[in-house]
């Protein structure tokens, strides 16, 4: 009897030494303390002065450095390094939230010499799956937008209150990046309604094709009805149905 | 009082208080690492927590693999060194009688040999008859004797009489880098033997070069290597007499070139090597059969004398035989023959006993040196030597006798010489010195070996033999050797011969030497037209075989001493 009672207690403890990734773990941080948290882990861990704001499901997170660029036209190493920090802390705050928001942006304004704002924008799942190992380093990083912004208001603006901040959409977001991975053969990309414009320069349609096909499918867009893309120099147009591009994968 | 008391408990126990403040040390700081993983843990944030947790069944997993991995590995290269895997069985052929198909009739040139090994294969057939009557099996059957004399072929002859496996090992295979390999080498052939006998109803183990795992036990001089073989003799020792629920029919068939003092004595006591055949070279008759047998084997001329040719070979073994014709055979495919003959063998011996010849270009002052120096030595032998015959001269330089040689033996076996042989194969030596000077007025380096022999020889008659002239009795060598310490750096002992006896032993030697020479002296001097003859006819034919030797001391009026 007291020999089954230890078995017993024996194989409880088994299933939930190997279950306890199973049971649900209270969010560290909350939605509401969200831009608090990471402007106080910043500080604590990263000594660095980190504004942030939420606005609808993107976390804005911003540092103000003097000078963006180095002699040689490059990101500064001092720069890329509190960028960096400050997508750590900004991540470690999100991941540890239920639920997440979609879209963070980490910006650098250069507030001393030139009022440009270098930004990093990453779509949250993408982070999630890094972490995880789902991504490797370097798909992370094509999946990350990185843009420069002449922003003449960041001159001056300890505070960040001049940022021009706004909630991102997946459209947007896959608008940039698709022109980012097609900077040279892409002419524009935007959304007309249901109608997805891309005009192109190049004879490359099917390229163009199979790269929308993919990010379509690795972000399970569906928000749109048909493509249309034109061919600037020719002035023709082709339309691509929803049906189309997912048989374009296969 | 009290100071004391703590010092006597220190002292009584101070290995378990420092393994004690050891032990504390480590669980303090195990406790602190662990309490501040813990609170790492805790603090961490939700989504690393929850990444940690997930992930523990998995590493559980792989860890668990990775340590049946790490054992299995661990587990098997255990079981290859030491119990019975493939390292231990390194060296072990395991054979069925069948497959050893050597018949009796096969075993041919050790006719008395055969005999007592014979009643040995009776009693390993008849054992259980034998049981019924309550008599012992044998366990142990040893063969010695000097090497190519046909020991494992006579055991291969027993396993196929007595229709029993045979496992087969040799001894310098048994011991291994490994200390205590060898033992468990042991250990696995005798269990597969025990398993064999109780399928079988019997097994032979044939431990070639027994004198490898079988060498008096000694003290182990601190390298940890004489304990791996004492360690191994304890082991042959224990499964030969050891305690056994149930008695098998294994019986133990060792050989070795050594003697048998050599061995150690537990293995050579009644109940384990029960059986002791010397296996010997073989005599004039058996010398005859070994030919007559290898002969069949090739294509040969039928005229071809055996009982010569045994007469030849004194000191030959089966393998020495064997060797000949088989060399025999390929110096006919080479002069395109198609059988052996008389001059195929004479070469093939004379390439065995004497070497190659070698492309050496002597100029004619040398040769008649050379000529001259072997001419001394053939003059000597046959008229001093009293047992000796002058089968060959020569001065075609040669691999064994270098620049020229006088190939001189007994007629048949000898096992035992008196002073005259020695004195004689002093004065066969010193004949080459001898000649130089009376024909050159000078000697030469030619003689350094002959010197060597004739010191050697004069040595031992003087230390050993109680020979000299002085008439000093006793083996003074052995006297040293017998009281030498051993220790790692050698042997080492005190001088129990006096200085002065040393000296007498030495002037003995030079005595004897310089009456042989002058004794070689004076017959060369007398002998001067026969040195001419011999030296010249030497020069001319470079070669001189037993007849041509024969008629040269002929023509001078001279026959050989005969004792």
């Amino acid at each position: 009897m007291r020999k089954n009672k230890t078995y017993r207690l024996v194989f409880f403890f088994l299933i939930c030494f190997f279950l306890c990734g199973c049971f649900p773990i209270k969010p560290t941080y909350t939605k509401e303390n969200l831009t608090k948290s990471i402007t106080a882990l910043g500080k604590k861990d990263y000594k660095l002065s980190i504004d942030s704001w939420l606005i609808g499901n993107t976390v804005w997170v911003r540092i103000p450095v003097s000078g963006l660029f180095d002699e040689k036209e490059q990101l500064k190493p001092q720069v890329m390094g509190d960028l960096n920090k400050t997508i750590q802390a900004a991540t470690r705050v999100i991941l540890s939230m239920n639920p997440r928001p979609l879209f963070l942006v980490a910006v650098a304004s250069d507030i001393k010499e030139t009022g440009m704002d270098c930004l990093f924008i990453n779509y949250i799942p993408d982070i999630v799956k890094f972490q995880l190992q789902y991504l490797s380093r370097d798909e992370f990083y094509k999946r990350s937008i990185i843009t420069i912004d002449q922003n003449a208001f960041s001159l001056g603006d300890e505070s960040g209150s001049r940022l021009k901040k706004h909630d991102l959409g997946l459209g947007d977001f896959l608008n940039q990046l698709i022109m980012q991975r097609l900077r040279n053969e892409l002419s524009e990309i935007y959304f007309e309604g249901k109608t997805w414009k891309i005009k192109i320069k190049t004879k490359e349609e099917n390229n163009i094709i199979k790269i929308l096909a993919y990010f379509c499918k690795e972000y399970d867009f569906n928000d749109f009805q048909i493509i249309e893309i034109e061919n600037i120099s020719s002035g023709e147009k082709s339309l691509v149905s929803k049906e189309d591009l997912k048989n374009f994968l296969r | 009082m009290n100071i004391s008391k703590i010092k006597m408990f220190l002292k009584l126990y101070w290995i378990r208080i420092l393994l004690i403040a050891i032990g504390s040390i480590l669980l303090t700081f195990t406790i602190i690492l662990m309490a501040a993983g813990i609170r790492a843990m805790i603090n961490l944030e939700s989504f690393y927590k929850q990444m940690m947790f997930s992930s523990i069944p998995v590493q559980f997993f792989l860890s668990v693999i990775t340590a049946i991995i790490f054992a299995s590995i661990y587990m098997f290269f255990n079981y290859w060194f030491l119990f019975g895997g493939g390292m231990t069985k390194l060296g072990q052929k395991r054979v069925r009688a069948e497959e050893v198909n050597i018949t009796w009739n096969e075993v041919v040139g050790m006719e008395e040999i055969k005999r007592e090994a014979w009643e040995v294969v009776q009693l390993l057939r008849d054992h259980a008859q034998l049981k019924q009557v309550g008599g012992q099996v044998i366990k142990g059957l040893l063969l010695s004797g000097p090497p190519g004399c046909g020991k494992t072929y006579l055991a291969k002859a027993i396993a196929t009489e007595v229709k029993m496996p045979f496992l087969s090992v040799v001894g310098s295979e048994i011991e291994g880098i490994i200390v205590g390999l060898g033992a468990s080498k042991l250990r696995n052939l005798f269990k597969e033997a025990r398993t064999m006998a109780e399928l079988k109803g019997g097994c032979i183990i044939f431990i070639d070069e027994l004198d490898s795992v079988a060498r008096t036990r000694r003290a182990d001089i601190g390298m940890g290597g004489q304990m791996s073989a004492n360690a191994a003799v304890n082991q042959l020792l224990t499964e030969m007499d050891g305690l056994r629920k149930r008695e098998n029919n294994i019986v133990v068939i060792g050989a070795t070139n050594v003697d048998e003092k050599e061995l150690d004595p537990a293995l050579m006591r009644a109940g384990r090597f029960d059986r002791k055949i010397y296996v010997g070279l073989p005599g004039l008759k058996d010398r005859e059969q070994l030919f007559s047998f290898y002969l069949k084997k090739i294509q040969h001329d039928q005229t071809i004398d055996v009982s010569l040719l045994a007469r030849k070979c004194v000191y030959k073994s089966p393998a020495d035989i064997c060797n000949i014709t088989r060399e025999a055979s390929i110096i006919a495919v080479r002069n395109k023959k198609d059988s052996v003959g008389m001059l195929e063998i004479n070469e093939a011996m004379d390439r065995i006993d004497l070497g190659l010849k070698i492309p050496i270009e002597l100029n004619s002052k040398e040769k008649e040196q050379i000529a001259y120096h072997e001419a001394g030595h053939a003059i000597a032998t046959y008229l001093l030597h009293p047992t000796d015959d002058v089968f060959k001269a020569s001065i075609i330089p040669r691999t064994v006798g270098f620049l020229g040689y006088v190939y001189h033996r007994s007629k048949e076996e000898m096992h035992i010489h008196n002073r005259e042989y020695y004195l004689a194969n002093i004065k066969v030596a010193l004949g080459s010195y001898a000649a130089e000077k009376l024909k050159f007025n000078t000697t030469t380096s030619g003689v350094d070996e002959d010197m060597h022999q004739a010191m050697v020889w004069a040595y031992n008659m003087c230390w050993r033999w109680s020979m000299g002239p002085s008439g000093l009795k006793g083996n003074f060598k052995e006297l040293e050797k017998s009281f030498a310490g051993h220790s790692w750096l050698g042997s080492s002992g005190s001088n129990y011969i006096s200085e002065k006896t040393k000296e007498t032993l030495d002037i003995d030697v030079q005595k004897i030497l310089n009456q042989c020479l002058k004794e070689v002296e004076e017959l060369l001097a007398k002998e001067i037209p026969l040195l001419e003859r011999f030296a010249k006819e030497l020069i001319a034919r470079q070669e001189l075989d037993y007849d041509e030797i024969e008629a040269i001391f002929k023509e001078c009026g001279k026959t050989k001493l005969t004792v």
